[in-house]
This record gives C-alpha cells, sequence and structure tokens, in this order.
C-alpha cells in the first residue's frame, strides 16, 4: 500500500469507522482519538495490512482493541477519570432519542454491544461480524438477537420515563 | 416504542463535523511508531542487523561496515525481569479451572518435528498454564523478558519463520501435521504473528490443531498457545487466532512495562518523545555507511559524484546546515555514494525535497526523446521519497537516484547501473531501497520525537 493508496483509505473509511467505534463506546472524542491511532499504526504495518483481506476490519478492531485497554485501565483505577470516560467535551446538539439510543447501547453487555453496532451500523453480514467478534456465527446470531430484545427494552423504559 | 433496528440503522455522529487528523499527519504518527521500533532494533546487537541483510548485486565483496563508522548509542534501560506480582492469567480459563504458574520455559512439540523454544534465551520468564481435563492441551501463556528490544525482535523473527521450515505434511511421534501461517490483526501489541500446527489422519486434516500466537512490546513477548477444533478451515483458523489475541489484550496492555518509555501514570505506555528537538548536525556514529560495501569512505560535507541529467532542478546538499557522505569507488565505473543533508527546520527539508521532485518532474517531460533523458520509479520510504533515472544513452547505463525526505534531514543514494535494461534498473532500484532501510530508520535523530 503505497502513500496514495493509504490516504484513500484513510479519507474514505475514517468518518464510517469512527461512527462505528462511537457506537461502541458512546464517546465520540475518544472514539476518533482511537481510530487516528488505529490508522497510524495500520500505516506502520502496511505490509501487515496488505495480506489482510479486509483493511477497514483490520482498523476497526485496532481501534476498538486500543479503546477497551484504555477504558479498562480507568475502570481498575489505574488512571483517575479524564475526559476518555467522561462525557463528551465536543458540546453538539443532539436529539433526545440520540442521547437515548447511546445510552442505551452501553447500558448492553459489551459483546452484545459490539454485535449490534457491526451488524446494524457498519452493515457486516452475520459471517464478516463472526470473524471480525472470532466467535462462531451461531453466538452471533444469539447475541444479536438478545441485544434487540435488551435494546428494545431500555429504548421503551427511556421512552417510559422521558413521558413520566 | 422506539424501533431498535431502525434506530440503529440511522445510527450516525452528532454534533459538528469531525476534523480528522490530515492523512499525512497520521502517515508521519505511523513512521513514527515504525522508526521507534526499527531504530531500537537497529542499535540493539547483531541478531537484528543479521535480519534486514540483503546481497548488493553490485558488489561482490559483501556489506560489511567499514571500520570509520562508531557503533550508535545504547537505547535506555529495559526492565529485565517480569516485576513481582505481574498478572498474566487474566483471560486464560473459564475463571473455574485451576490455572498454575511457573517460571518454565516454553517448549513447543511438534514443531516441524522438533520442540521449539524461545531463541535467543531470554533474561526471564513466566508461565501460566491451564490443562483441559477433557483433552490433551488446554492453554497456555508464556512472558519472555529480554536484555534489550533487539534480542525480543530477533526471537520474533524466529517464531515468524517456523512454518517455512516445514516442508508440507510431516510425521511427529505418530501423527501427522502441517504448520500454517496465520493473519493477527488488531493486536494492540507492536508486532505479532500466529501460526497453526493443524493434525491430519488418512483422509486429510481432523481440524484438530494447535493455535500459537506471539506478541511482542518492548523486549517482551508474550506466547499463547492452546488447542482449538476447526481449524481445517482458514476462516476457523482466523476466528481461534482472533480469540487467542483478544483474551489476552489485557496482558498485552501491561507490557507497557517493557516498552521504551514504561508505562505512564495512566498506566498506557508513554511516547518518549524528544526533549531535545530534532538534530540540527549528522550526529556521531550515525550508520550513514550501514549495507555499504567494505572500502567505503565517510567525509563531511559532500561533492556530487555523479552526473545529473537534470543539472541543477534536482537535490543538492548546497543550503543544509551540515552534511556527510559516504563513497564507495570499488571497480565498479560510478560506485555508489550516500550523501545525508540536515536542514535548520522541518519545513526548509520539505521545501527542498518538494523543489527537487518538482525539478525532477519536469525534467522528466522536457529530456524526452532526447539524447540523455531522465524517468521515475515507484517509492515510499521515510516521510516523503522519490527515485529517478538518469539514462546516458540508449545502449548505455544509467545513474539511479534515490532521495528520501524524514523530518529535517534529507538522504540520496546514487549508484550507477551499466545495463540499461529496465529490469536491471528496478532490481538497482530494490536494492537501494533495501540497503539504506537502516539508515533511513536512523533518521527518526531529525524528527521532533526524536528515536
Amino acid at each position: 500500500m503505497d502513500e496514495r493508496e493509504f490516504d484513500e483509505f484513510y479519507t474514505a473509511s475514517f468518518q464510517r469507522v469512527t461512527g462505528q467505534i462511537y457506537a461502541m463506546i458512546g464517546n465520540r472524542d475518544e472514539a476518533q482519538e482511537c481510530v487516528q491511532e488505529a490508522f497510524a499504526r495500520a500505516w506502520a504495518h502496511r505490509r501487515k495490512l496488505d495480506k489482510a483481506e479486509h483493511p477497514e476490519a483490520w482498523v476497526r478492531t485496532t481501534a476498538y482493541r486500543i479503546a477497551v485497554s484504555r477504558w479498562r485501565r480507568t475502570t481498575r483505577g489505574r488512571r483517575p477519570a479524564d475526559r476518555a470516560v467522561s462525557a463528551p467535551v465536543t458540546a453538539a446538539a443532539v436529539s433526545e432519542s440520540h442521547v437515548a439510543l447511546v445510552t442505551a447501547l452501553k447500558q448492553l453487555p459489551e459483546a452484545q454491544r459490539q454485535a449490534l453496532v457491526l451488524h446494524h451500523i457498519a452493515d457486516l453480514p452475520v459471517h464478516d461480524v463472526a470473524r471480525e467478534m472470532g466467535v462462531p456465527e451461531g453466538t452471533i446470531k444469539a447475541r444479536l438477537s438478545r441485544g434487540r430484545a435488551a435494546l428494545a427494552a431500555l429504548l421503551a423504559d427511556e421512552e417510559g420515563l422521558s413521558h413520566a | 416504542m422506539p424501533d431498535p433496528i431502525e434506530e440503529l440503522e440511522n445510527f450516525s455522529i452528532p454534533g459538528p463535523a469531525m476534523n480528522p487528523m490530515p492523512a499525512a499527519e497520521v502517515r508521519r504518527r505511523g513512521n513514527r511508531i515504525r522508526r521507534r521500533n526499527n531504530a531500537l532494533a537497529a542499535v540493539g546487537g547483531v541478531a537484528a542487523v543479521a535480519l534486514i541483510a540483503t546481497p548488493f548485486a553490485l558488489f561482490a565483496g559483501g556489506q560489511s561496515s567499514p571500520d570509520s563508522v562508531d557503533p550508535a548509542p545504547q537505547p535506555t534501560t529495559w526492565v529485565q525481569e517480569v516485576p513481582d506480582g505481574f498478572d498474566i492469567t487474566t483471560g486464560i480459563g473459564d475463571g473455574q479451572t485451576e490455572v498454575t504458574t511457573s517460571d518454565d520455559p516454553l517448549l513447543i512439540q511438534n514443531v516441524c518435528g522438533v520442540g521449539w523454544h524461545v531463541v535467543p534465551e531470554p533474561a526471564d520468564q513466566l508461565t501460566a498454564s491451564m490443562a483441559n481435563p477433557d483433552s490433551e492441551g488446554g492453554h497456555t501463556r508464556y512472558l519472555a523478558v529480554f536484555d534489550d528490544f533487539a534480542q525480543a525482535s530477533a526471537a520474533m523473527a524466529q517464531f515468524d519463520e517456523a512454518p517455512s521450515s516445514c516442508d508440507g505434511v510431516y510425521d511427529d511421534e505418530g501423527t501427522t501435521y502441517e504448520m500454517l501461517p496465520a493473519d493477527v490483526a488488531g493486536s494492540s501489541a507492536e508486532d505479532s504473528s500466529a501460526w497453526v500446527q493443524a493434525m491430519h489422519d488418512e483422509v486429510g486434516m481432523t481440524g484438530e490443531g494447535y493455535v500459537t500466537v506471539a506478541q511482542q512490546v518492548g523486549n517482551a513477548l508474550l506466547i499463547d498457545t492452546a488447542i482449538s477444533g476447526g481449524v481445517g478451515d482458514e476462516t476457523v483458523r482466523d476466528l481461534a487466532v482472533s480469540n487467542l489475541v483478544d483474551r489476552s489484550q489485557d496482558v498485552v496492555g501491561s507490557m507497557c512495562e517493557f516498552s521504551v518509555a514504561g508505562c505512564g501514570d495512566n498506566g498506557e505506555a508513554v511516547d518518549p518523545g524528544n526533549d531535545q528537538g530534532p538534530a540540527q548536525e549528522v550526529p556521531a556514529g550515525f550508520p550513514l555507511s550501514d549495507q555499504m560495501p567494505d572500502g567505503t569512505k565517510e567525509r563531511d560535507g559532500y561533492e556530487q559524484q555523479h552526473v545529473d541529467v537534470c543539472d541543477n532542478q534536482s537535490w543538492t546538499a548546497d543550503d543544509t546546515i551540515d552534511a556527510r557522505q559516504a563513497a564507495y569507488t570499488g571497480e565498479t565505473e560510478g560506485g555508489w555514494d550516500r550523501t545525508l543533508g540536515v536542514y535548520a527546520t522541518e519545513d526548509e527539508a520539505t521545501l527542498a525535497f518538494m523543489s527537487a521532485k518538482t525539478g525532477v518532474q519536469a525534467c522528466v517531460l522536457d529530456s524526452e526523446g532526447g539524447k540523455r533523458w531522465v524517468t521515475t520509479l515507484p517509492s515510499s520510504l521515510g516521510d516523503s521519497s522519490v527515485v529517478y533515472v538518469n539514462h546516458m544513452g540508449s545502449g548505455d547505463g544509467a545513474f539511479v537516484v534515490q532521495l528520501v525526505q524524514v523530518g529535517n534531514a534529507i538522504l540520496q543514494d546514487t549508484t550507477y547501473v551499466s545495463d540499461g535494461d529496465p529490469q536491471a534498473i528496478q532490481e538497482t532500484a530494490d536494492q537501494l531501497a533495501d540497503s539504506s532501510t537502516g539508515v533511513v530508520d536512523a533518521m527518526c535523530a531529525f524528527t521532533e520525537d526524536g528515536c
């Protein structure tokens, strides 16, 4: 992969991958940082990336692992809570339903959340979701089914609260 | 009640449009990651140098470094022991089966008919194992800590080479195996590799096998090996590797202890940065003659050694604040010279590089159809690079010139190829690129972050 090919790949994929990571972790600034770091590592290891069948999946998986690694350190108290786990620094006018969705996603088990994001936001078929998450297809189908049900229940609760 | 699927499929990022880092800056960050790793390997010892040696066809005498080159300075002190309480068991097992630890070395059986162990011998090691009571194998994780980064890199390279030492299917103690390399995606380690030992019966692959993943951070190597089913299928092999990688990421994260700058206050690896800024002169001991033949001489300053069709349009070291040149005249007409020029700032180096590149591109057009002409070849070294060929005439040879910018410095390699055949010219350009990678990596000294 030469410079031009990488730049085209980066330009075409950055926003999409950042959106997917944001959906997985609920923090836009953190998602952007992790995705940029993942692309930097992709360039550093571009020969490996050339051999990867799905370079965007490589970047997304790397970005997600960076995000999870940073989040786990925070929850273990190795560092004080910082902007990576607090509310996004970027002041943004967002719709109530978007806030409800992001809040609900964060309450799901990590595996269900990741499966839902990869399938419904990243538009990956079940087979590719299974490959990216490293589990059998049957497991993915179960996670999607339970995740959808849990998400629906959480959104219904939220709607009930907001209309109370 | 809102439809969750519809909500997900219409998901978008809220707020103002994102302002991502420019692609060129992302590549620069990636170059810094790569240079930091490779430069540490280059200064660390003989083992790392042996891995990158590439014969250069024009010179039959080998490429040992000339006596005039001083050894490069040693890197930061490495953590050479597994710290007390360092936990490598996270992610092994199901939380119910016992995991035992020991300081036994790792020995993986049935690797191309021999037992495989880490080479060189680590300074310290720790092993965690979970035996699967229902079958052979289970999951073993091994942390090897070496004296320095170069040794860890050598061990990683030796791991990487294991599949290629087998030739197809082989027998070992009554069982038939096949070694297969596997892709590792998304590890947060600095480098990673994997292979699979797939079992065969008289019909073919049985589906059972052993999956082994190696991940390097600094001067430490983490190896996970586990038995897995379904490895006869490439997709399932990838899943098995991905699973092992995923289960080890907590430990890989903790391995910042072994990285260049250790773990920062936030528990993450810290980019060591460079308090002093980019170098303003060629550092003492800089490996300018790396991979050049015996008899190469270095000198301060420079002299143009080659015929340049472009004449004042290509690069010279005239406006640099420091320059050094390595030249080999040898027995071949034209020889090989390498010039390093240092500018006061990266902006000045960039301006000089772009000016030269633009000049070369104009020269390609201007010289077309002439008695001597210029062509260019693809190149992707350093922050920016260009390769151009000065053709001396039909049936005559050519000067191949490679120009690479890193930070506030520009490196130029020039050599003569007597055969003007396009294939010979391309081979020469490839060899110039290969033989200069060590120098390009050491040019991290000319970046804001340093080496």
